[in-house]
């Protein structure tokens, strides 16, 4: 793990290097405690991704092959920094990048689910915005309601797959495919392309929404699958998913585009605390707030 | 209204209503298309004139269909439109 946070509670993350760590903690207990064998001092912090205790590896003196300092998940609760929660720290991608497990799921209260939902309501514009630089399509209003619903009813947040830091796509990644006719391709000329080349009866019309030429009837659906986890070079985690642009024939879905995704998690957290409040938009966590309050125990 | 003139006030569609529904909807003679590209009919009844969405009429011929007043429609082709339209 490449970042830290200091407790659980804490949203954000900062990168794990010695004036980043020495400024946040001032070299204070909890985050500076004696190793168990009371020889050294080690350092500890929280995973940003799983809220349970890390060692930082490095951080004044590097081990053998090692290039920069990074934070190691303990096997053991850290007194005063956060305890550990054993099934939370196997899924987490930073503990060890591995195809999640599709069907496991997290117990309906759990407390980390909750916290995963209360992300996906309170940053659902952010989420928006990144799904929509990922894939060149601006989805309605009208079609991220359809999404938010579908999330719900597919438990998303208590896919065990799910992290802080990955919301924006495992919230797309636990929906079912939505239709994309009416929807504006923004950013995206091999879609375009794609859609020109295979759906005859598809146009897009002067401000860029799908639509049909005439009268004929156009199937094209959008969906995110295949969510993977697996080591990159040099110790890094690549987290991705595949979005592919689907229509039916014969009875049978066709795929005519696909894209990888990689998770780009420094870039959600950045939006996430970007203090610029202008350019947030209400309405979309309103609209978040509508369809999932619920799961959270909200009225309606 | 009471029930009798709910009855007797049936909406039909207005061929010559048009719907400016957004500022980049667009309109032709009795549709109209919503922001996100579902057609809207322009209907009057009585008294005013409003519009119906292609979801509404769906779901009433989903009704019809079930209560047997139109022939039966195949699968697949519901299965088509309950997912473009998110009808549940």
């Amino acid at each position: 793990m490449r970042f830290f946070k200091l407790r659980p509670e804490d949203t954000g993350m900062m990168p794990i290097d010695r004036e980043r760590f020495e400024q946040a903690t001032r070299k204070m207990p909890p985050w500076y405690q004696p190793s168990s064998s009371g020889d050294e001092l080690s350092q500890f912090a929280v995973c940003p991704a799983c809220d349970n205790p890390i060692q930082i590896i490095g951080l004044y003196r590097l081990p053998r092959g090692v290039s920069r300092p990074y934070g190691k998940h303990t096997n053991r609760s850290v007194p005063g920094v956060a305890p550990l929660d054993v099934e939370r720290r196997d899924a987490c991608p930073y503990f060890m990048p591995r195809k999640p497990d599709r069907h496991a799921r997290r117990r309906e209260f759990d407390p980390f689910a909750r916290k995963i939902l209360k992300t996906v309501i309170e940053q659902f514009d952010r989420i928006a915005y990144v799904l929509e630089k990922d894939t060149g399509v601006r989805l309605s209003r009208r079609k991220l309601q359809e999404m938010l619903a579908s999330y719900r009813k597919m438990q998303g947040h208590r896919y065990v797959g799910a992290n802080l830091l990955n919301v924006p796509w495992i919230f797309a990644y636990m929906t079912k495919a939505v239709s994309l006719y009416g929807q504006k391709i923004v950013d995206n000329p091999e879609l375009v392309e794609a859609i020109e080349r295979e759906l005859p009866h598809a146009m897009l019309d002067d401000q860029g929404r799908i639509t049909n030429r005439g009268s004929g009837y156009v199937d094209v659906n959008a969906s995110f699958i295949l969510h993977d986890c697996r080591p990159g070079s040099g110790g890094e985690v690549v987290e991705e998913m595949t979005f592919c642009v689907v229509t039916t024939r014969h009875r049978r879905p066709v795929e005519i585009y696909r894209k990888s995704i990689r998770f780009d998690v420094e870039r959600f957290q950045r939006l996430v605390e970007r203090p610029d409040h202008g350019q947030r938009r209400p309405e979309l966590v309103e609209l978040a707030r509508r369809e999932l309050g619920r799961l959270l125990g909200d009225p309606p | 209204m009471n029930h009798d003139e709910i009855i007797r006030n049936r909406a039909r569609m207005d061929s010559d209503g048009r719907h400016e529904v957004c500022p980049d909807g667009t309109s032709s003679n009795g549709t109209s298309r919503r922001c996100d590209g579902v057609l809207l009919f322009a209907m009057r009844d009585r008294y005013h004139a409003f519009s119906l969405d292609l979801e509404t009429v769906l779901s009433c011929l989903a009704i019809a269909e079930a209560e047997g007043e139109v022939p039966e429609l195949p699968d697949a082709w519901w299965q088509l439109v309950r997912n473009r339209y998110n009808l549940e």
